[in-house]
């Protein structure tokens, strides 16, 4: 069973709040993690993170909240990744995986007119655009 | 007055919190229906989504949430992390939220009432949350208490009292 009033809560946490917590809780439970198998305390963090005063100075006083610098600070001090970004598959990649492997030559062709057209070894990149390999 | 389970559903944890004999609702309740109504709604949203899911279904009852200690009773939510003492604004840095709670395991908690505190000295002292942390220093007592003489038994994930009871009288 769930409270009711509580459940009411939960039902209305706005998704943007229930994302920075959950986020927030990670980056932290992830440091306490790196912390414990280095067996650091976060007195030793803090510490190695106060090293340098003009640093922590531009900390203070850039007006933002929890900075990505802080964080890349902490990853370099700890040399462990803290936050990993999922890799966008660039428009690169989605040409290499349509492209024929060893050295090859293709012809593209503007089929402009829609017409059937049928090939081996072809690829169709749109209605209009066709590579196609030349053996 | 009774412990009773506030929510069970979490994987990880149970919370429990306090009725008082001829109460209409849990003291847990009480406080969030207070400062509901308040200023600081989004702390109470971000208190909300701490307890039902990072702490319900994701770390369990962690030391680092109940680092706020207030004698035999600890505050929720957490003193900020130390290695982001600097910044300004970090999840629930300068909130004044204070809600009481007693943490009996990784798997149980018990949440008491609480309210507001702005005053910058102890809670004792604070006009809107000293009653609630002398009840929750109370109750956390009695609590404990019970527990070292067996009246109140912890198994897992719940609490019962010595007859098997699951509102447990104290």
């Amino acid at each position: 069973m769930v409270n009711e009033f509580f459940q009411k809560l939960i039902d209305e946490t706005p998704k943007d709040i229930q994302i920075f917590v959950d986020k927030y809780e990670d980056i932290t439970m992830r440091i306490h993690e790196l912390l414990n198998s280095k067996g650091m305390s976060q007195k030793d963090l803090a510490e190695k993170l106060n090293k340098r005063p003009s640093e922590i100075s531009k900390w203070l006083n850039d007006g933002h909240n929890l900075t990505l610098k802080t964080i890349s600070k902490i990853e370099a001090v700890l040399d462990e990744d803290i936050i990993n970004v999922p890799q966008i598959k660039s428009f690169t990649d989605k040409e290499d995986e349509n492209s024929f492997s060893g050295e090859t030559t293709f012809t593209v062709i503007k089929n402009t007119k829609k017409e059937k057209l049928v090939f081996d070894n072809a690829i169709v990149i749109s209605d209009k655009i066709i590579k196609k390999r030349i053996a | 007055m009774f412990v009773e389970v506030f929510s069970d559903k979490g994987s990880k944890v149970t919370f429990y919190t306090i009725r008082k004999e001829d109460a209409a609702i849990f003291e847990t309740e009480a406080f969030f229906r207070n400062v509901h109504n308040s200023d600081y709604k989004e702390d109470v949203y971000k208190l909300t989504r701490l307890l039902s899911h990072t702490i319900a279904n994701k770390y369990g009852a962690y030391d680092k949430y109940f680092n706020r200690h207030e004698q035999e009773a600890t505050a929720l939510p957490p003193k900020k992390f130390a290695a982001f003492k600097n910044e300004k604004i970090v999840s629930f840095a300068y909130s004044p939220l204070r809600l009481y709670a007693l943490k009996v395991s990784d798997s149980i908690v018990i949440l008491f009432n609480g309210g507001l505190k702005f005053t910058k000295g102890s809670a004792q002292n604070d006009p809107n949350v000293s009653i609630h942390f002398y009840q929750a220093n109370e109750y956390a007592k009695k609590i404990r208490e019970a527990i070292r003489e067996g009246m109140i038994i912890v198994e897992d994930k719940t609490m019962t009292d010595f007859q098997g009871n699951t509102e447990i009288l104290i």
